[in-house]
Formats: C-alpha cells, sequence, structure tokens
C-alpha cells in the first residue's frame, strides 16, 4: 500500500460524512426559516453593549 | 427553479469540501459536521447571492464563511493548543475492514497518526487534498491563499508522511 493509497483509506475511514448523515443536514437547514436570524439580537446588543461601554468611558484625568 | 432545489445543487458541489477542511481545522468528523451546518445554513439565508456565482465564485464566499467560522469555534470553545494536543491525544480510529490485510491496516494508522502531527496549515491543505477532493488551485480559492503555497504545503506535508512511512518499514520489515 503506497501513500496515496493509504490517504484514501484514511479519507474514507476518519473523514468521510456517511451520505444518511448528511442528508440530514441538509433536510435541517431547508426546513430553516429563510426570514432574519432569530439570533439577530445577540450580535445587536453586543455591539450596543460595546458602544455603550466605549461612549460612557469615563475620561482619564490629565496629569499635569 | 424550487429554492431548495438550487441549494441542493450547491450543497452537493461543496459539502464535501467544506467538511474536510473542517476536519483538518478540528480533527474531529462530528464537530466538523456541525461547523459545516453552519455554514451551509448561512448558504441558504442568502441564497440569492449565491446563485449569480460562478462554481469558484461560490466556493470562494462559502469558505469565506467557513473559515470565519473556525476562527470563531477557536476563539470561542477552545485554544489552539489544545486542539492540537486532542488531536495528537486521539487514538487513531482506523480500524480496517477484514479484508484488508494487517500490514496495510498499520500503515493507514501510521498516515493518520502522522497527520495529526502536522502543523494545522499542512493538516488542512491535505485534508483538503486528500478528502475534499479540491485540485490546487481550488484549495487556493477556499483557502484564500497562492496556489503556490498550497502545492508547497501538499509538498511538505507528503513529505512528513512518506518519512513516517519509511521509518515504519524500516522498523517492521527490516
Amino acid at each position: 500500500m503506497n501513500l496515496d493509497d493509504a490517504l484514501q483509506a484514511w479519507a474514507t475511514q476518519e473523514v468521510a460524512l456517511p451520505a444518511p448523515a448528511a442528508d440530514d443536514i441538509y433536510r435541517a437547514i431547508v426546513a430553516t426559516p429563510t426570514g432574519l436570524d432569530a439570533r439577530w439580537w445577540t450580535t445587536f446588543s453586543a455591539q450596543l453593549a460595546a458602544n455603550v461601554m466605549t461612549g460612557t468611558r469615563p475620561r482619564r484625568p490629565v496629569l499635569t | 427553479m424550487d429554492r431548495s432545489v438550487e441549494f441542493r445543487k450547491i450543497y452537493d458541489a461543496h459539502r464535501t469540501a467544506v467538511h474536510a477542511y473542517f476536519v483538518g481545522r478540528t480533527g474531529d468528523r462530528w464537530r466538523a459536521a456541525d461547523l459545516m451546518q453552519e455554514t451551509f445554513l448561512r448558504a441558504w439565508r442568502r441564497l440569492p447571492e449565491l446563485t449569480g456565482l460562478s462554481d469558484d465564485g461560490q466556493r470562494a464566499w462559502i469558505f469565506t464563511v467557513a473559515r470565519n467560522l473556525s476562527i470563531d469555534e477557536h476563539r470561542q470553545s477552545r485554544t489552539r493548543a489544545a486542539t492540537d494536543a486532542a488531536l495528537r491525544a486521539e487514538p487513531a480510529d482506523a480500524a480496517a475492514p477484514a479484508s484488508t490485510s494487517v500490514i496495510a491496516a498499520e500503515r493507514v494508522t501510521v498516515v493518520a497518526d502522522s497527520i495529526r502531527r502536522l502543523p494545522e496549515q499542512q493538516r488542512v491543505t491535505l485534508t483538503l487534498a486528500a478528502a475534499g477532493g479540491l485540485t490546487s488551485a481550488e484549495m487556493a480559492t477556499a483557502l484564500g491563499v497562492p496556489a503556490g503555497t498550497v502545492r508547497y504545503r501538499l509538498s511538505e506535508a507528503r513529505r512528513a508522511l512518506a518519512e513516517a512511512l519509511r521509518t515504519y518499514d524500516d522498523v517492521e520489515q527490516p
């Protein structure tokens, strides 16, 4: 068994996703509504929190 | 064309490579399946953007999402060092079918162990080539690097594996 054969066997045994699993994933995806991502608020609120933190951070007093 | 039929074409064309990419990054076939699902879920939600693209354009779009997800995965759940440690520690799952000779099965195990020890960029490139079925040019698009870089990484990875097999042969069959 040469390197290419060994690689092919490795890919089949350890990497390849079984077809039924791939089909299940496909069905789960197409069953998902295509509207607004239900998790839109997580990005929104994280960005909002970051902006609030930045905008309200007290300025460091200038030492003279 | 029906939206799900259109998506199925894209999914079938790219899923093997995307899954192989994530296996190369995570070393875990089922974690890779989760990340592949997340990648294609984003493609499904933005299907109109994808359908107008060429095959290469679709590959670039999908792999940009995949690379970003992979970065997020690293940030959120584990450090790169922990991933590599897990990859090295995980026992080889290379159970050979009964018809395969013991020596052939052992050579596959040697290759699998060596792949786990490769630097990540080489491991990802080799996995894409061996299991993803992509050419060097397609891998260059997928990984966002020049084709020459892909060929160099592949060459280095294959050299390391060939060396590991030679060492195995020297020990097992003097």
